[in-house]
């Protein structure tokens, strides 16, 4: 059997290299449609030397994409960074709501290639204040993610809602808007997500319709 | 003789851009924004060449390409890709793929290698009607 940190290692580092693959593939779409905008500027300049006329709403709509597109870049790159500062320390204080809308956007793509949406809904206030391993975390949340959207219902959406818990539980994450057939769950937890699971002290229900993760009253940030 | 081209990407402000440069170009351009519509549109028309993105929403490109190619072996496919791996280039080439373009691309570069499709294309087509006039000659008993 495996030592817990081997896997832990393993599945942190092969999540971390699946988001920036993702984000590189992302970051070349959004060059590519620059690229291609800034030829059709020259195309128009061009053709304006030779004396056809310059229409200034070709030359609006191309400025504009390029604008929607810096400020696409400019986003992904903000939780790439939000994201690359999770490994800074092994422990932070940060909060519950905010992280997995960070990571919601920052997997966007993944699962866009699945045909699924997710939509963060964060219930109750603000901010969830956790003090825990946000790597760890993240790691779990997208295994879990991932494992969610291999069930959606006819909906093919998955709607994560966080919340905080009472009781043993500080705070909790539910997928929900699973499909209820009886192969929900199937195959879980596998060694990754026991592990994270165990590293987290976090506790993961399989319910129909829905996985609920609970984080342990303990990562409640009362400073 | 202008060259008919299927653009296939789920990126809609690169597909309109690329339509208004590449028909500034004098080519004929229809686009698809998945490859599903892109597999409806080829039984419904004839292309020279498409131009495929690899990674794309649900079906991949390496997966639209398999289904394409099974339609209409003679198309001449050209990927487009983020990052044109060797092990990803070697793949879509023995799927039948024409040739890989990394994105951004250089359109006077794709647009060569669209000239070259249309080219293929056309060689192909002659050489199956050249057989098909043998074929009624050999057959019929003039």
């Amino acid at each position: 059997m495996r030592a817990s940190c081997d896997i832990l290692g393993e599945t942190g580092l092969r999540f971390f290299g699946r988001v920036s693959a993702s984000i590189s593939h992302e970051l070349k779409n959004v060059l590519s449609i620059i690229n291609e905008n800034s030829g059709l500027l020259e195309d128009l300049a061009l053709m304006a030397e030779t004396g056809a006329g310059l229409d200034p709403a070709r030359v609006q709509t191309s400025t504009r994409r390029i604008q929607e597109q810096v400020r696409r870049a400019d986003a992904i790159i903000r939780n790439l960074n939000c994201f690359s500062h999770s490994v800074d320390r092994a422990n932070g204080v940060f909060d519950l709501h905010q992280l997995v809308g960070c990571l919601v956007a920052l997997t966007r793509r993944l699962s866009d290639m699945k045909g699924v949406k997710v939509v963060h809904a964060p219930v109750g206030a603000v901010p969830l204040t956790l003090a825990t391993s946000p790597f760890f975390l993240k790691t779990l949340l997208w295994n879990l993610l991932d494992f969610s959207m291999e069930m959606v219902d006819e909906r093919k959406t998955v709607l994560l809602r966080t919340l905080a818990a009472s009781g043993a539980h500080g705070a909790e994450v539910r997928f929900t808007q699973l499909a209820t057939s009886s192969h929900v769950g199937t195959g879980f937890p596998n060694e990754a997500q026991a592990a994270l699971i165990r590293a987290l002290e976090a506790e993961v229900t399989v319910n129909p319709a829905e996985i609920v993760l609970a984080l342990p009253a303990t990562c409640l940030d009362d400073t | 003789m202008k060259e008919k081209i299927l653009l296939v990407d789920d990126e809609k402000d690169f597909l309109d851009t690329m339509v208004e440069r590449m028909s500034a170009r004098g080519m004929v351009v229809s686009t698809a924004a998945s490859a599903a519509e892109a597999v409806r549109m080829i039984e419904q028309e004839s292309f020279d060449a498409v131009v495929l993105d690899l990674m794309m929403p649900e079906v991949d490109g390496l997966e639209a390409l398999k289904t394409i190619k099974a339609k209409q072996p003679d198309l001449q496919i050209i990927l487009l890709t983020g990052y044109a791996t060797v092990e990803k280039g070697i793949e879509a080439m023995k799927l039948g793929a024409m040739d890989l373009v990394e994105k951004p691309a250089d359109l006077k570069l794709l647009t060569e290698k669209i000239k070259k499709a249309q080219a293929r294309r056309m060689i192909i087509v002659e050489k199956r009607t050249e057989e098909k006039i043998k074929k009624i000659i050999t057959t019929r008993g003039w």
